[in-house]
């Protein structure tokens, strides 16, 4: 398998230098195509550089990460995009989901999520651990769905699937929880995305925790 | 020689004549004067009856002698008649009579009206008819006459005396014993002839025993009454006298009041303005509110002299009127916890939006009520309440425990103390709005720099410090030491940084020790802390005036080009010059570092910063730079009017 193609978006040069230090310890996982300090940056090096994973600062000046990652989402939809922050405002959780957005890490990020959500984006996952989804039932539960899309009602089977997804699952977990093979649920996720008109997972597992499926865990003091 | 004595003796009564006629016509407030015109009828026409005698004893022509004859025969009792009207007159004018004199007419009516007739009677039948005209009429008219001028004159004297008139009442007195002589000589001494006492007392006896004819007697007491009379004259010159000076005192003294009441309203105007003036005055150099508020009180109660004034304000819901400060002849007083002014007169005209002024009227009708604060009795009062457009603070009032009206001017000069102190409310208000946005920016900016420095920095070391772990693990250990490196360069930097972010903290408050102690010590420690050769150049004698938010901007917008600097631009040496010019000052940092062309890579962000600092306080900011010739930030701040 090639490492995946990494680009950097982050106006502080030292925590970029950081990031990519971190990064070269897993030559085989990751490797580093570009870095950027601006929005503007971000969407011009990726228009170039076509890269499989954009690690994506939300404030940046001159074109925020939010609205780069909006537009990077158009002519990249394949491209997995992680927002990077400093802060835990919901706000911007949710609206980088709502934006396409796959994947969410605080800055404080410990290398081992870092690398567990590359290690999904490579295995076709899409990027949702366990703490993100945590955090994102927190920050959806105090939202609503702008797009409200999925009129069309999910098999039994595909809402047990969901919710598993809700709960941070990865496709293997789900398939042994189920007793069924991965396949099966890869079909049964792409049949959830479409009849919902969304485009990943953490999108699906926002839905879910809108429609009830699943709860919120408790917030945390 | 009678002939003479004849000539003197008419003189006399018309010379006097003469002289009260020219002086009875003057106005004067005195009794005297009101009956003078009767005692110059009768001066002129004795004086004719005496010059008749003088002229027949010159044996002239008939018909001359009988012309003369009928002459004086009329002229005796007309000339007595006017005497009688003269004293009857100068008699009842000098006050109420004493009461034994009021039985005289009704006792002597009988006796005096059969005695008249009689005397009429024996007049118009005697042979020598002229004799006894001459003998009654004497009797029965010129005695009284003489009699009632004399006993006038004495009261008129009396009156006079206590008037303050003495001199001229001293003179009355003489006319008073001149005519009672007269009355004597020419009222009870007649020809002799068989009636009345004429047997007795007439012409040859009084030669027999004086040796000298009565005519002689006569002209001397007729002499005596002119003399007298004309001296009393001057009476009336003395009241000229004394109302010109009356006149001139009264004048005197109503300009001396109008002086005073001029000196009295200038004197109030000038305190007014100088109250006013010194209000506004602390106002705009941005006093404690509470201050300006005590202030107000205190004036209003000193202007307008009452016992108490008074300011309160509604509480946060506006029901309830809290009492902010008030002032009594103690003092003033502030407090934040006073308690409420529960008054309803004070209550309705606040709530009314009108001022109130009791009385409202002079009759008295009005409302006294006890003082919510000191509990006396309020006689007076005027409530103005405290309002700009539909705002409404509170009240302010004054109220005065005597019963004294207040005026317009009263109410005018409340009601712009009244708004001096709305005024006053909307500053702090707006202050204080100022200022809590001051904090929120202050806030906001460091938040900012914790995130942009060390925030960073912490990010930074987490990831490197996983790097590390990873590296070590993965056996890697010749990778570690440049990761080691570049993060103990990475921790001297936030070393330094965070020193200089509490620095600048620290520099914030330049109110306290003033903007020049303030920049000093942060430009010292600057160099010290950075080892770059910073200095702060002026040669202004204080400081120079700025308001106290663009004060704070200056503070900021010096430390952030001090921070590009240190960071950026390699410099061995920095100034900071002020200067102050028609009414800004400029601050002009420069360095001797490297520079930057058009679009520099370092700090466009901190750049648009400082221009928006400077355009908050209405100055202007430039930032000039060539590669390697240094850099120049130059600003220019407003200063405050003095």
């Amino acid at each position: 398998m090639l490492p995946l193609r990494v680009l950097v978006a982050d106006d502080h040069r030292l925590f970029r230098q950081g990031l990519i230090g971190l990064l070269h310890t897993r030559p085989e996982l990751a490797r580093v195509v570009g870095e950027a300090a601006s929005g503007r940056e971000a969407v011009e090096c990726a228009r170039t550089l076509h890269p499989d994973v954009i690690l994506l600062d939300i404030m940046m000046p001159d074109g925020d990460g939010l609205a780069a990652a909006h537009q990077i989402h158009e002519f990249l939809p394949s491209t997995a995009i992680v927002m990077l922050t400093a802060s835990e405002l919901s706000e911007h959780l949710y609206e980088a989901v709502q934006l396409g957005a796959a994947g969410y890490l605080l800055k404080s990020l410990d290398a081992s999520e870092l690398f567990d959500l590359l290690e999904s984006v490579a295995h076709g996952d899409a990027a949702l651990t366990r703490a993100m989804a945590a955090r994102l039932l927190k920050a959806v539960a105090s939202h609503t769905f702008h797009a409200d899309a999925g009129e069309e009602a999910l098999t039994e089977r595909e809402t047990d699937v969901l919710r598993l997804v809700a709960q941070g699952a990865s496709n293997l977990q789900i398939a042994e929880q189920l007793c069924v093979s991965v396949n099966t649920i890869k079909v049964h996720l792409r049949n959830i995305l479409n009849k919902l008109q969304l485009h990943n997972r953490t999108q699906a597992a926002a839905f879910a925790v809108r429609r009830g499926i699943v709860s919120p865990p408790p917030t945390e003091a | 020689m009678l002939v003479h004595v004849f000539f003197l003796y008419g003189l006399a009564f018309f010379a006097m004549g003469l002289a009260v006629a020219l002086e009875s016509r003057r106005a004067s407030a005195l009794a005297f004067g009101h009956h003078l015109r009767w005692l110059a009828a009768f001066g002129l026409a004795h004086s004719i009856v005496e010059w008749s005698d003088m002229f027949m004893l010159l044996n002239p022509p008939e018909p001359l002698h009988g012309i003369l004859q009928a002459t004086r025969t009329i002229m005796l009792p007309l000339s007595a008649l006017l005497l009688v009207r003269f004293g009857i007159g100068l008699v009842g004018e000098a006050g109420p009579l004493p009461e034994w004199l009021t039985l005289i007419p009704p006792v002597l009516l009988v006796p005096g009206a059969l005695l008249v007739t009689y005397g009429i009677v024996v007049a118009l039948t005697d042979p020598v008819i002229e004799t006894a005209a001459d003998v009654w009429s004497r009797y029965l008219l010129y005695l009284p006459g003489s009699l009632l001028a004399s006993f006038g004159f004495v009261r008129q004297w009396r009156s006079l005396l206590s008037s303050g008139y003495a001199r001229a009442g001293y003179w009355l007195l003489g006319a008073a014993l001149g005519f009672a002589f007269n009355a004597l000589v020419a009222g009870l001494i007649v020809p002799s002839a068989p009636y009345g006492l004429a047997p007795w007392l007439n012409y040859d006896r009084v030669l027999a025993l004086t040796g000298t004819p009565v005519q002689v007697w006569r002209a001397l007491s007729a002499l005596a009454v002119a003399f007298f009379v004309v001296g009393a004259l001057g009476v009336f010159e003395a009241e000229r006298e004394r109302r010109i000076t009356r006149l001139n005192a009264e004048r005197a003294q109503a300009q001396q009041e109008a002086l005073r009441v001029q000196s009295e309203a200038r004197q109030s105007a000038e305190e007014w303005t100088d109250s006013l003036v010194s209000i506004s005055r602390k106002i705009a150099n941005l006093d404690n509110v509470d201050d300006v508020l005590s202030a107000i009180v205190a004036g209003a109660r000193r202007l307008l002299a009452t016992d108490l004034a008074a300011l309160a304000l509604w509480d946060s819901a506006g029901e309830q009127l809290e009492l902010k400060c008030y002032a009594t002849d103690a003092g003033a007083r502030l407090s934040k916890n006073m308690g409420l002014a529960q008054d309803p007169h004070i209550d309705d005209a606040i709530r009314a939006r009108r001022t109130a002024r009791y009385p409202q009227a002079m009759d008295g009708n009005q409302p006294v009520w006890r003082c919510p604060i000191s509990q006396q009795a309020i006689q007076s009062a005027i409530i103005v309440p405290l309002q700009l457009d539909e705002r409404v603070w509170g009240g302010l009032w004054v109220e005065r425990y005597t019963s004294s009206i207040f005026t317009d001017a009263d109410q005018q000069g409340l009601e712009r103390l009244a708004d001096q102190s709305v005024i006053a409310l909307e500053h702090a208000l707006m202050a204080s709005r100022m200022q809590s946005l001051a904090v929120i920016e202050e806030r906001a900016r460091i938040a900012r720099e914790l995130h942009d420095g060390v925030a960073q920095v912490l990010g930074y070391l987490s990831l490197e410090m996983q790097t590390l772990e990873a590296l070590v693990r993965q056996g890697h250990a010749q990778d570690v030491l440049p990761h080691l490196v570049g993060a103990r360069q990475r921790i001297k930097e936030a070393q330094a940084d965070t020193r200089e972010g509490i620095l600048s903290l620290r520099t914030t408050l330049a109110g306290d020790v003033g903007l020049i102690p303030a920049l000093q010590a942060y430009i010292d420690e600057f160099s010290v802390q950075t080892a770059l050769d910073a200095r702060l150049v002026h040669d202004l004698p204080d400081a120079p005036h700025l308001s106290p938010l663009a004060e704070a901007q200056l503070v900021r917008i010096v430390q952030e080009a001090l921070t590009n600097v240190r960071k950026h631009a390699r410099a061995r040496r920095v100034s900071v010059n002020l200067s102050v010019g028609l009414d800004r000052l400029h601050v002009a940092v420069r360095d001797d570092g490297v520079g930057f062309g058009g679009n520099s890579e370092h700090g466009h962000f901190g750049l648009q910063t400082m221009h928006e600092r400077a355009l908050s306080v209405n100055g202007a900011l430039q930032v000039t730079s060539q590669p390697n010739h240094g850099t120049c930030v130059d600003v220019w701040l407003p200063l405050m009017e003095r």
